[in-house]
């Protein structure tokens, strides 16, 4: 069912208009997931064997004593030590290839949605540009040993300025392309982009000056660090991630979402919950009662929310499995979604007093943090780039087998990853 | 757009397996001729739209159970939303208040016991809660309509006057530290229990440089009974006739 021919030049304009800044962001988001990526191998390998890699140093050094001057074996090992590569690990992959790979599809998304060519793509490419600056500056920084120690805010001050000074620029673009949309409705996935533009700004700005430029006092700072840290997944990057799906999920199988009132009450019952969750980290610590129950109330309603989009997302699905089989998008984005519930049903029982004794601090909670950030968000992301990338440029991607294979080496890998995180973390606990 | 790819054989093998000739290539296709490449944006599906269903009523059964259990694990575990109680186990504000300032203040647990340091925090909850709206913050009351508690004799002078005022309230024109005021104090009988009773009478002798001594729930108790009979506010003449301190027998 094709749609009408003025729609369809308006669909070309409006993706010719995208192609340079949003293949910008998607192709150094790519880049930082394969550094990002390699960087927790090295990691999870150093965690067993802190020695990996420096047991290689004669060799290193044999090969490398002709081209480099003396120190250079040294050098990289000190780089790659557990405590610089974890961190690296982090923000390579949530600062390197989830922030650009949303935002690519956030900038895809607006004009898509809007129904106006891209405005200022010269000021979106900047953003861009300036953001990969922040991080290799900043990568470089912390495999020198110049993390603040702080999870989530490894970047020293310098380097989040200019993250923070490329997004503003990305927030107040959307801002602008939203005021001159074209009439009409205003469709669930838009709400979700304004909102997550708006609010890691705030959250990026305020964390960084209450924790790094006038450093709150005390456990004040744990607050701060963990409101951000926990906000960041909530606010930005599950948003973003819905919004994929809410535009995908229909535009693939051609039919309306299930329900705008399920949609409206999932948006408003996240952007009221979500944003108390930052305290279930902090159980056991030493912080005021209620903080921490409110914290934990307020991660089990995230239950209303997720159940609310879950159903939502399957109502529209029904009927409709079968486009699963050709379409490598609505794959990708369908394990993503289902992915997004189990995960945040997975957070709200973690929330629990009596089970976080147990878990916290073991690997049960990486294994939580990879099925949201990888099977929930990253696996969006992948069906999104399958579905937008060919639109950009005007071909077709080489090898449908490739992809297939890319769907189910990824599948199988984060849910063996994940349940043997889990079953270790509760042995660990 | 006018440059032909060659697609490579394996992946138009994958497309000879789609049995659907309708869902051909929703995202991708391999085809080598232009009209078909221009297809790809032809064979997009509308933008999507939204449905109208209403919320089902299991769905709202599901919310409003979230919700109860929210509520009820919120009040359980409240911890007073006092930024002194560590404690989320702590049952009752007076309860939380022991552990907290054992938390807090470690070190000195007996502080911590003390039970006038334990009225004295109550006594500030409901005075904040019940009095403050006219005799203020402050004590200090406002000018012509209430009576100050800063210094007032009816606060200081007599515990049985003090606790009688409180339980059954007063109403027509008195003096207090030389102005007349006219108003009326409800009766707070019904309200507050002895405790709490206990606790803001001492409060309002011993805050804002008052120097009166503490009230014990016994003493509210023993008064309770004594001025049992009374059913209506007093008026001045018969609160200045009750003098003295309450003994507990």
């Amino acid at each position: 069912m094709p749609g009408d021919a003025a729609d369809a030049l308006e669909r070309a304009q409006v993706d010719a208009s995208c192609r340079v800044p949003v293949m910008l962001f998607f192709a150094s988001a790519v880049f930082w997931l394969v550094v990002g990526t390699l960087f927790g191998l090295i990691a999870s390998y150093k965690l067993h064997n802190p020695l990996f890699i420096i047991e290689l140093s004669p060799w290193l050094s044999s090969l490398l004593e002709k081209f480099s001057p003396a120190g250079t074996v040294e050098l990289i090992n000190a780089s790659l030590t557990f405590g610089r590569i974890r961190p690296a690990h982090l923000n390579a992959v949530a600062y390197g290839w989830a922030a650009p790979v949303g935002l690519g599809v956030a900038v895809w998304l607006m004009a898509r949605l809007c129904r106006v060519p891209l405005r200022f793509p010269l000021l979106v490419s900047a953003a861009g540009v300036l953001w990969n600056i922040g991080m290799f500056v900043g990568i470089g920084v912390l495999l020198s040993g110049g993390s603040t120690s702080i999870e989530w805010l490894e970047f020293p001050p310098f380097v989040s300025f200019i993250l923070f000074l490329s997004f503003a620029l990305i927030s107040i673009w959307a801002v602008d392309m939203f005021v001159h949309r074209k009439p009409g409705h205003v469709y669930v996935s838009q709400w979700y982009i304004m909102a997550a533009l708006f609010w890691f700004p705030w959250l990026y700005g305020t964390a960084n000056m209450l924790i790094q430029l006038i450093p709150a006092q005390g456990s004040v700072q744990a607050i701060v660090n963990w409101w951000y840290g926990h906000n960041a997944l909530g606010l930005w990057f599950t948003p973003l991630g819905l919004a994929a799906a809410y535009y995908m999920i229909p535009k693939v199988i051609g039919r309306p979402v299930y329900s705008y009132y399920l949609s409206a009450f999932g948006f408003w019952a996240l952007a009221l919950f979500y944003s108390w969750n930052g305290g279930h980290h902090l159980i056991g610590g030493p912080l005021p009662a209620w903080l921490i129950t409110s914290s934990i109330v307020a991660s089990v309603m995230m239950v209303i929310p997720v159940v609310v989009t879950a159903i939502n997302h399957h109502m529209t699905m029904k009927g409709n499995f079968q486009v699963l089989r050709y379409s490598p998008t609505l794959r990708f984005v369908v394990f993503g979604a289902m992915s997004y519930t189990l995960a945040s049903l997975q957070g709200s029982s973690m929330a629990f007093r009596d089970l976080n004794t147990v878990t916290h601090f073991t690997h049960y909670t990486i294994g939580h943090s990879h099925l949201g950030l990888y099977a929930f968000y990253t696996m969006i992301m992948f069906g999104c780039i399958y579905y937008i990338v060919p639109r950009l440029l005007g071909r077709e991607w080489v090898s449908a087998r490739l992809i297939k294979i890319h769907f189910w080496t990824c599948a199988y890998g984060i849910v063996a990853m994940v349940l043997i995180l889990s079953v270790g973390g509760v042995i660990q606990g | 757009m006018s440059s032909e790819p060659n697609p490579p054989s394996d992946a138009a093998n994958e497309f000879q397996e789609q049995e659907n000739p309708a869902l051909r290539g929703i995202d991708y296709s391999e085809s080598t001729n232009v009209n078909q490449i221009h297809e790809s944006i032809l064979r997009e599906k509308v933008d999507p739209q939204e449905g109208e269903e209403p919320i089902s009523l299991v769905l709202i059964g599901i919310i409003g159970v979230t919700l109860l259990f929210g509520g009820i694990y919120l009040g359980r575990y409240w911890g007073a939303f006092d930024g002194m109680i560590y404690d989320e186990r702590a049952r009752s504000v007076v309860a939380g208040a022991a552990t907290g300032g054992g938390a807090g203040a470690a070190g000195a647990p007996a502080a911590a016991e003390d039970p006038v340091a334990v009225a004295l925090k109550l006594g500030k909850r409901v005075y904040t809660a019940n009095c403050a709206s006219c005799h203020q913050g402050s004590g200090q009351g406002a000018a012509g309509q209430y009576p100050p508690l800063v210094a007032s004799d009816y606060v200081l002078q007599s515990e049985r006057r003090l606790i009688a005022l409180l339980l059954h309230g007063a109403e027509g024109p008195m003096t207090v530290k030389g102005n007349v005021y006219n108003g009326a104090m409800p009766a707070w009988e019904k309200q507050l229990n002895d405790k709490q009773m206990a606790a803001v009478a001492t409060y309002i002798r011993q805050e804002w440089g008052n120097n009166g001594g503490p009230i014990t729930p016994e003493q509210v108790a023993a008064a309770r009974v004594e001025f049992a009979s009374q059913t209506k506010a007093y008026n001045e003449a018969q609160l200045l006739a009750i003098d003295g301190p309450i003994v507990v027998k």
